[in-house]
């Protein structure tokens, strides 16, 4: 049934995509409302982040949320929010991997530097990322 | 040798040999070591004691071991009616266990809607090529991995492609035996999962073909006329199965609009504070528009970042390989007619309506049509959404490399330009799999000489190694994940149960081992309900689906006196009073706490709906049983219904006379046991017609 309309050419209408893709992505742009839509995602950020430490999996929607972003940012506190769900889960090696990370952003005689030296100095030096 | 020439045997080993290399990547779902988890798990838990009823000869309405007893609500949304579900018990009964069985059913039906999707693809592009990358692309997609945590993802996707398959038919040929397949499809859709996602998708769909393909939409018309004037009694019988398969949401919809039953995580009111809950299943607007709408589970721009991470706890993996995208920036410049204009403008309208409140669109739906207050989890829509996207990439392939094009051929520069850009875009990104930069590359490089004149075994040789370029992201990503996920030693339950009956609860709930892989208590609940085992009167978190009488009593005692009253599972009180105080009920005065069978009373018969009790008292005295109460319990003594009275606010009780009697409490619903019976029947009927037909096509065909 539909597939005759398969060679019926629109013959009234622009032929190329890239006409109905621009008009659908201006459709897009004016009708959604993307102040709520970085609300909502926040929202669901703070939740997300209460069940990640709660499953113990530091996977759990990273990808989806603005943690990821601040990770990408080289947000310490990301990074070392990061670690701590590793070591959480036992996963030393990728909790270092992130501290190191965070360590590049913090003050040799801060707090949370020092926190961090006392968990993974050993380990990042037996890994050679220190 | 039904393979007839060497095009059908290539086909045939693709297909196969794309489910083979699913398999693999997902081998250890296969064989356990990783269990299911989310809503896959809650399913196979409800699926588990839905046929383990079934095969000691239950149907069951009622689940009598969760939340102090309540309505099995599970069995019009789980996919227990659906006829390709009953493959599990028949799958146990040839040695397999349960678990095992469930996961050969899960995977075998989302294969069966990718088959599915080959032939509208087919049906729809006339184009073996292009049916067979689309083929592929959806399987290696996002909607994969679903199987495993989201499972009513696929019960929503697959009839609904199948659906479409015996719609593309019908209209094409106008044959009885593809009517049968809708209405087949149909009835599947209604009782899996919640149908309101195709009804939209349906609708839409129907907005905007008649305005595009107004012609054919008329001819198609007319033509339908004279088959129902050629058809009344077939199509009697099929306006009958229609009306059969509403029924079970119909009848839900009725015992649902009389307030007895109450789903509190749904509207979200507090168990403490259930004064406020609403007492049907209707949701306000934030409820559906915003929480598990697409714009809440989106990753919104950074499609391609981080496709390692996702989370197996997370159910909504919106993913489509890059090789989709590389096709639909490459085709821009190509050619466009109105079935590719119509597939991209359904798909930017569900688009539209899954994104919820971000939209005006899913509230104009939400305004003036009335099923829209009854769901949410709007990303729901990604079941069409993805398989969409698919398709038109698939055909805008076939547009590129095909003769029909209108003249209009893309320009030579187009494809190394568009892929450069991609591949800088995905570079700029950052977080992206080597797999998706070598995906994409050999994509720019194969597709750059296919734009040229080739010799035929060239274009051949590069039509065979596309394919295998498109998966070698998914199977990146999917291997990655399932690298990461944490390994769980929790044993799910895999043999039959055998329901019986226990006079006292437990005081407290064992620590599930299971519980670290739960997103919610319900699941942890779920798992005594599929082992037949009596859970204590403590309510963990906020919980499903339960009789309002349960939490009104909850508000009353409050859990701890809820937990010590509900312990006893038959009360008996002495002389008739009337008045029943809680204070002379907790202090014990009066009332004789049943904990083992006795001379006065015994259970003799059990099952999910019944209860059957031998009585032999000296005088007349009053029996509670508690197990909740909803007024589609009935009570009989001796075969004669007798008044059941609601007791203590929430349970089950009956005046017993003196001497010896045979009590029977029995949960008769409206339409009983038999509109389930009967839609199975209808359902099997209308498979053997859809295959049967097929079949003679098929005859016919050769």
């Amino acid at each position: 049934m539909i597939s005759e309309g398969r060679r019926q050419p629109l013959t009234m209408l622009v032929k190329r995509p890239i006409f109905w893709y621009l008009l659908l992505a201006c459709i897009f742009l004016s009708v959604t409302d993307f102040e709520l839509w970085h609300r909502l995602r926040l929202r669901h950020l703070q939740t997300i982040q209460v069940l990640i430490t709660d499953r113990k999996d530091p996977y759990d929607n990273i990808r989806y949320y603005d943690y990821l972003t601040r990770i990408d940012q080289r947000d310490s506190d990301a990074f070392v929010e990061l670690g701590n769900n590793y070591l959480t889960i036992g996963n030393t090696k990728d909790a270092c991997r992130a501290f190191s990370q965070a360590l590049k952003g913090l003050s040799s005689d801060s707090a949370e530097r020092k926190a961090i030296d006392n968990i993974c100095h050993d380990s990042m030096r037996r890994s050679g990322s220190l | 040798m039904f393979l007839k020439n060497s095009g059908q045997i290539l086909r045939f080993l693709l297909l196969c040999g794309s489910c083979l290399l699913w398999l693999f990547i997902f081998k250890d779902f296969i064989v356990g070591a990783i269990p299911i988890n989310s809503d896959t798990n809650s399913n196979f838990l409800v699926l588990k004691f839905f046929f383990d009823n079934v095969l000691q000869g239950v149907l069951p309405l009622w689940d009598p071991f969760t939340y102090l007893g309540r309505h099995f609500v599970y069995i019009v949304s789980s996919g227990a009616l659906n006829p390709f579900a009953w493959s599990i018990p028949i799958l146990y009964l040839f040695g397999f266990d349960f678990y095992q069985a469930y996961i050969c059913f899960i995977v075998g039906y989302f294969f069966l809607g990718c088959f599915g999707f080959y032939e509208v693809l087919f049906s729809v592009l006339r184009n073996r090529y292009a049916a067979s990358l689309g083929y592929l692309l959806l399987l290696f997609s996002g909607l994969g991995p679903t199987v495993f945590n989201q499972i009513h993802l696929i019960y929503i996707y697959v009839p609904a492609v199948w659906f479409f398959v015996y719609w593309i038919r019908f209209f094409s040929d106008y044959r009885l035996s593809d009517f049968w397949g809708l209405i087949l499809s149909f009835m599947i859709i209604s009782i899996s999962s919640v149908p309101f996602y195709f009804y939209t998708v349906f609708l839409s769909l129907n907005c905007i073909y008649p305005v595009l393909f107004f012609q054919n939409w008329l001819v198609q018309f007319l033509r339908l006329r004279e088959f129902i004037v050629g058809h009344r009694a077939a199509l009697f019988c099929c306006v009958i199965a229609v009306i059969i398969s509403l029924l079970p949401l119909a009848l839900f919809k009725v015992m649902d609009s009389r307030g007895e039953n109450i789903i509190p995580e749904r509207h979200q009111c507090s168990t403490s504070n259930n004064a406020q809950c609403p007492q049907n299943a209707e949701l306000d607007y934030p409820s559906t528009a915003l929480n598990g709408s697409l714009g809440e589970r989106m990753p919104g721009g950074r499609i391609f970042s981080h496709l390692d991470k996702f989370s197996y706890h997370s159910d909504d993996f919106i993913y489509i390989p890059v090789v989709c995208y590389f096709i639909l920036a490459v085709s821009a410049f190509a050619f466009m007619d109105r079935l590719r204009l119509m597939v991209l403008l359904w798909w930017f309208l569900i688009f539209l309506t899954a994104l919820g409140a971000l939209t005006p669109v899913h509230r104009f739906l939400f305004e003036h049509i009335f099923y829209f207050q009854y769901f949410r989890n709007l990303f729901f829509f990604s079941a069409f959404l993805i398989p969409l996207a698919v398709f038109f990439s698939a055909a805008q392939f076939q547009v590129m490399f095909d003769k029909f094009s209108d003249g209009i051929r893309i320009p030579c520069f187009w494809v190394p330009i568009a892929g450069l850009s991609g591949l800088a875009l995905i570079f700029f990104h950052g977080n992206v799999l080597g797999a998706t930069y070598v995906s994409l590359g050999a994509a720019i490089v194969l597709l750059t000489i296919l734009r040229f004149d080739i010799p035929v075994l060239v274009r051949r040789a590069i039509l065979v190694l596309l394919p295998a370029v498109a998966i070698l992201e998914p199977w990146q990503v999917f291997a990655s994940n399932i690298s990461h996920i944490p390994k769980y030693t929790c044993q799910f339950p895999k043999d039959e149960a055998l329901k019986v009956f226990e006079y006292v609860r437990p005081a407290v709930d064992g620590n599930d081992q299971c519980l670290p892989l739960y997103r919610r208590e319900i699941y942890d609940v779920l798992r005594s309900t599929a082992a037949f085992k009596d859970r204590s009167g403590y309510f963990k978190g906020v919980p499903d689906f339960l009789v309002k009488y349960v939490l009104d009593f909850k508000g009353v005692l409050g859990q701890d006196r809820l937990a010590a009253y509900a312990r006893y599972k038959l009360l008996l009180y002495g002389l008739p009073d009337a008045h029943f105080s809680f204070e002379r009920l907790l202090e014990g005065k009066d009332v004789r706490v049943l904990d083992a069978p006795s001379q006065q009373l015994k259970v003799f018969a059990f099952d999910s709906n019944t209860l059957k009790i031998a009585s032999h008292l000296d005088q007349e005295k009053f029996l509670v049983y508690n197990d909740a109460y909803t007024s589609d319990w009935k009570v009989y003594v001796d075969g004669k219904e007798e008044k059941l009275h609601r007791t203590n606010i929430a349970f089950k009780g009956v005046y017993i006379p003196a001497g010896e009697h045979i009590v029977e409490f029995r949960y008769s619903p409206l339409g009983g046991v038999w509109v389930y019976v009967l839609f199975l029947g209808v359902a099997f009927v209308a498979l053997y017609l859809t295959v049967s037909g097929d079949r003679f096509r098929n005859g016919r065909d050769e």
